[in-house]
């Protein structure tokens, strides 16, 4: 079956003071302001090609407002389109939103907001076309930086049946899962195109939860680059940098200034794609060691903390 | 209020420790050892809502984390709750806090706790 997502195009959250958060989302993590209109911010990071990966949205609580999937055929829209009629699934179509295309909208079991699209501006990265140097010079030089948007991990009531839609309407497939004593999945790790370790993982917990959202930061130095960043700036550090069992990624959990958690993620080692290989499993038992392979445990906040 | 800060009480540890001006009720515990629960210390996640008696500024909060009913019903979060007089607190449930090395001689070790 062939891949028609190809990643999370961007993640809209909601943040309690815009002029904060650009300050922060800009200024201590480094992403490059897109344009604000009103009450909304549109960022990207500096190596990503389409129009923006993230939005801001002022509210009056924090959390997520939806999680956009980019297919890799334009054609692949209708695709789901049908795909959700099939498995009666209400949804919407959106004709188009900020210098993007048709998208379908829909809620998940999870009671999250998922958007299917293809049609955004490409504006490019920061760098040529034509015979690009591999980074720009033009980033803030103590800010994170990170090159691009990662995966996020949302919660849900009734984790094994989210996966389920997820795998069976959505296409994603499973690198690793958390089983329980039945052999049921409650917690996944799901992939699409992109063939990282995931795009999207589900763990229990509240309805339309956030549990954090991420980007990719590849080397150990720049892994510790940030950390160090966000301790010059006072940053809450949640966990890390540390290394996950599951993924086998190294991150760092840290908040935004309104609670909104967010990982640098990366530095796992060569995770290979070979179609048909099975998923990795973890028990309830082991799963404190895969989520925190060096604390051997979850720490407390893993399951409590999120927006 | 004692030397310009106001005093904290907790319940039912029955524990009265000092806080700073403009000092959150949860920094001023953590400072004194005394760990009330906390997540992300944002105001966001809604981890170290508490009981609260006595006037406090609220700080920016989620509206879904802190209800406006919540605020008017003594309830405050504790990472962005500032007290603004004396004031009495207890964990929702009523249950003790764990208080670890609560005294003179340990509790410059918690001065530098920054991660906030």
């Amino acid at each position: 079956m062939p891949f028609r997502i190809s990643r999370l195009g961007y993640v809209e959250v909601r943040v309690l003071d815009l002029d904060d958060a650009l300050d922060f989302y800009t200024n201590v993590l480094g992403l490059q302001l897109a344009e604000r209109a009103g009450k909304k911010a549109y960022l990207k990071t500096w190596d990503e090609q389409l129009a923006y990966s993230v939005i801001l949205t002022e509210s009056d609580s924090a959390g997520m407002v939806r999680a956009a999937w980019r297919t890799v055929d334009p054609e692949d829209v209708e695709y789901f389109e049908k795909k959700l009629r099939q498995y009666e699934v209400q949804y919407q179509v959106i004709p188009e939103d900020y210098k993007r295309g048709k998208a379908i909208s829909f809620k998940t079991p999870s009671g999250h907001n998922f958007e299917i699209f293809y049609e955004i501006e490409i504006p490019g990265n920061m760098l040529p076309k034509e015979s690009p140097d591999p980074w720009p010079r033009d980033l803030k030089f103590d800010a994170i930086n990170p090159p691009k948007i990662d995966h996020t991990l949302i919660t849900a009531p009734d984790p094994t049946k989210m996966i389920r839609f997820c795998e069976e309407v959505l296409e994603f497939r499973a690198t690793e899962y958390v089983v329980n004593s039945e052999g049921q999945p409650i917690a996944a790790w799901l992939y699409q195109a992109r063939q990282q370790p995931h795009d999207l993982a589900i763990v229990p917990g509240r309805e339309a939860g956030m549990h954090h959202f991420a980007f990719h930061i590849s080397s150990a130095q720049d892994i510790f680059r940030a950390a160090d960043i966000m301790v010059m700036n006072d940053v809450k550090i949640d966990w890390g940098p540390g290394r996950h069992g599951i993924t086998r990624g190294s991150g760092i959990y840290f908040f935004d200034p309104f609670g909104n958690r967010i990982e640098t993620f990366g530095g796992y080692t060569a995770y290979l794609f070979d179609p048909g290989a099975k998923p990795i499993t973890w028990t309830e038992e082991t799963m404190g060691k895969g989520v925190f392979y060096y604390e051997r445990k979850l720490v407390e906040t893993f399951l409590t903390v999120y927006t | 209020m004692q030397n310009g800060k106001f005093k904290i009480h907790l319940l039912p540890n029955d524990i009265t420790f000092l806080c700073r001006e403009n000092e959150t009720i949860l920094d001023a515990a953590l400072r004194a050892g005394i760990e009330l629960p906390h997540g992300c210390t944002k105001g966001g996640c809604g981890v170290c809502k508490i009981k609260v008696k006595g006037k406090v500024e609220f700080g920016r909060v989620s509206k879904i984390m802190l209800t406006d009913e919540e605020k008017e019903n003594g309830f405050c979060l504790s990472c962005r709750a500032i007290p603004l007089e004396d004031i009495q607190i207890s964990l929702i449930d009523g249950s003790p806090v764990k208080v670890i090395r609560y005294d003179e001689f340990y509790s410059f070790l918690f001065k530098t706790r920054t991660n906030l």
